[in-house]
């Protein structure tokens, strides 16, 4: 049996289209991350999806996709006034706020914490959440004593950052155009900030900790599992292990306290 | 006709992945250019799949920037491979359209010297770097658990050249292919393409291969001439070279003036006894 030539780019573009198609129909065909948390494998909350694995680059759309909290709740959480809550995205915050003089960041971890929060999951972290967020959960019945004395320190005033008035009033994107821009010219400074920055993220990696003067030992220990490949991000092997990225961020990052 | 839809299947992959790039960068502006997807080119290159393979599989770890998509392509042109061997390669590979279209003007300026400049025997020995490049790259992206190749990769380069994502040592290669283009045929496919050395192993096993009729052969050696990868079909049965990439030049509904003689077939020609 032989082939024309000439059918051979048909059917390279049968098989390379008609392919995708079929993995499309199947979910196969992601071409980006998974905006989804992982599950939570253990105790009250098992089977929830888990505060803790939300990363920066969800939206708040896709937030509330998760837990089934309304962006606009997040977004004046945070203090920030838009029309379009949804497209805003966690690390956005880091850009709009950035680090308290206390060195407390509005950030992720904040939302992280926030959500944690709002949907009644007791959440234990380093991170502090806006005064904003207090109020929000206050509002829901979802503050405590228990919560008053947790966060205590770590309860941040938004309107100490410049850019407060200006996201409350609506002008979020003209805030994070602005502050992109700052962010080219110091992004030099920042990345050299960062790398001097010893405490653990979820880009951090085995190797990087064990920089830091922590043994591969000790590492091990906490996590209770073999390192297998010290390039891995702490954060993966968590995820591949079911266990707690919060957990094990904390356990690190008291070992690295001064 | 056979060479012109070649043609067109290269022009209009070219069109799709630049637009794919374009779009990728011009969402990030609030412009989207519809229809076309505006997907990074990590994760439309199948070359990713192979980069990533071992990680996903014995670290569990999905590399930054490689999505399932990349799996998916990577799977798609296997069995194109295993049908019609590495087709991917003269259809659908953008760097390769790039570099036959410099090519062109090298023929053009060197006529019959295009091509035949490097010393057979050390041509012979460069064919199989790309191996070297493949297993490299594999290894150190299974071990670093990073995008290692990204680092020198051509292809990302010319799709992403205005974009800070890309690299100093990605731009230098690239440049190198497209001088050396001038020269040789597909540089970069015959000497360094590490997914170019995994999809030309379908050259063992594809059902189709491009078979010599040696009863009505004339030995005109147009075959030989035409070949991008200076492969001697004159002399072949058969042709397995792992360096072939399916462009269907030398067959019969292209270069060869006898017809039925070279073909893309499941079996050999009979013999004349």
């Amino acid at each position: 049996m032989r082939l024309k030539t000439l059918l051979v780019f048909p059917l390279v573009i049968i098989i390379v289209f008609g392919g995708i198609a079929l993995a499309d129909g199947l979910g196969l065909w992601q071409t980006e991350s998974s905006k989804v948390p992982i599950l939570i494998k253990e105790g009250d909350f098992e089977g929830s999806y888990d505060p803790g694995d939300i990363r920066g680059s969800y939206s708040f759309a896709d937030i509330e996709n998760a837990f089934d909290v309304p962006s606009a709740v997040i977004a004046q959480a945070f203090g920030i006034e838009s029309e379009t809550p949804g497209d805003i995205l966690a690390k956005d915050l880091e850009e709009i706020y950035g680090e308290t003089k206390d060195g407390l960041e509005v950030g992720t971890g904040a939302i992280r914490t926030f959500i944690a929060y709002y949907i009644g999951m007791e959440y234990i972290s380093d991170d502090g959440i806006p005064i904003d967020a207090m109020e929000v959960l206050k509002a829901e019945g979802k503050w405590s004593d228990e919560l008053d004395i947790l966060f205590e320190g770590k309860l941040i005033d938004l309107s100490q950052f410049d850019t407060y008035s200006l996201v409350s009033d609506g002008e979020s994107k003209d805030v994070l155009e602005t502050e992109m821009e700052v962010e080219d010219h110091e992004e030099a400074v920042a990345e050299d900030h960062d790398e001097d920055e010893q405490l653990v993220k979820g880009k951090t990696t085995v190797k990087e900790i064990i920089s830091w003067g922590i043994s591969l030992e000790i590492i091990e220990e906490i996590l209770n599992v073999k390192v297998e490949n010290d390039n891995m991000l702490v954060r993966d092997i968590c995820e591949n292990n079911g266990l707690s990225f919060n957990d094990v961020k904390t356990a690190i990052n008291n070992l690295l306290e001064p | 006709m056979s060479k012109k839809l070649r043609g067109i299947s290269q022009l209009f992959f070219v069109v799709l992945v630049s637009l794919i790039s374009l779009n990728h960068f011009l969402v990030e502006s609030g412009i989207e250019i519809p229809f076309i997807g505006s997907s990074s080119l990590h994760s439309i290159c199948p070359f990713g799949g192979i980069e990533a393979i071992m990680a996903l599989v014995f670290s569990n770890v999905m590399i930054s920037k490689i999505h399932e998509s990349s799996f998916v392509l990577t799977g798609i042109i296997l069995i194109l491979g295993i049908l019609f061997g590495p087709v991917v390669c003269s259809y659908i590979c953008p760097l390769g359209t790039i570099q036959e279209w410099i090519g062109k003007i090298g023929k053009k300026i060197f006529k019959k010297k295009y091509n035949h400049m490097i010393p057979v025997r050390l041509d012979k020995i460069l064919r199989y770097l790309r191996y070297f490049v493949l297993i490299f790259t594999v290894y150190l992206t299974t071990q670093s658990l990073r995008l290692i190749f990204l680092e020198v990769d051509p292809y990302f380069a010319l799709f992403n050249f205005w974009s800070d994502e890309v690299t100093v040592g990605g731009l230098v290669v690239l440049a190198i292919i497209l001088v050396s283009s001038l020269f040789i045929e597909r540089p970069w496919c015959k000497y360094a393409c590490p997914f170019g050395a995994f999809i030309g192993l379908t050259n063992y096993i594809s059902i189709f291969k491009i078979r010599r009729n040696t009863t009505t052969c004339i030995s005109c050696k147009k075959c030989d001439d035409v070949c991008p990868m200076n492969i001697t079909v004159s002399d072949k049965k058969v042709i397995r070279d792992h360096q072939c990439i399916r462009c269907n030049e030398c067959t019969s509904d292209v270069v060869c003036p006898v017809s039925e003689t070279v073909e893309l077939k499941i079996n050999n020609y009979k013999e004349e006894v």
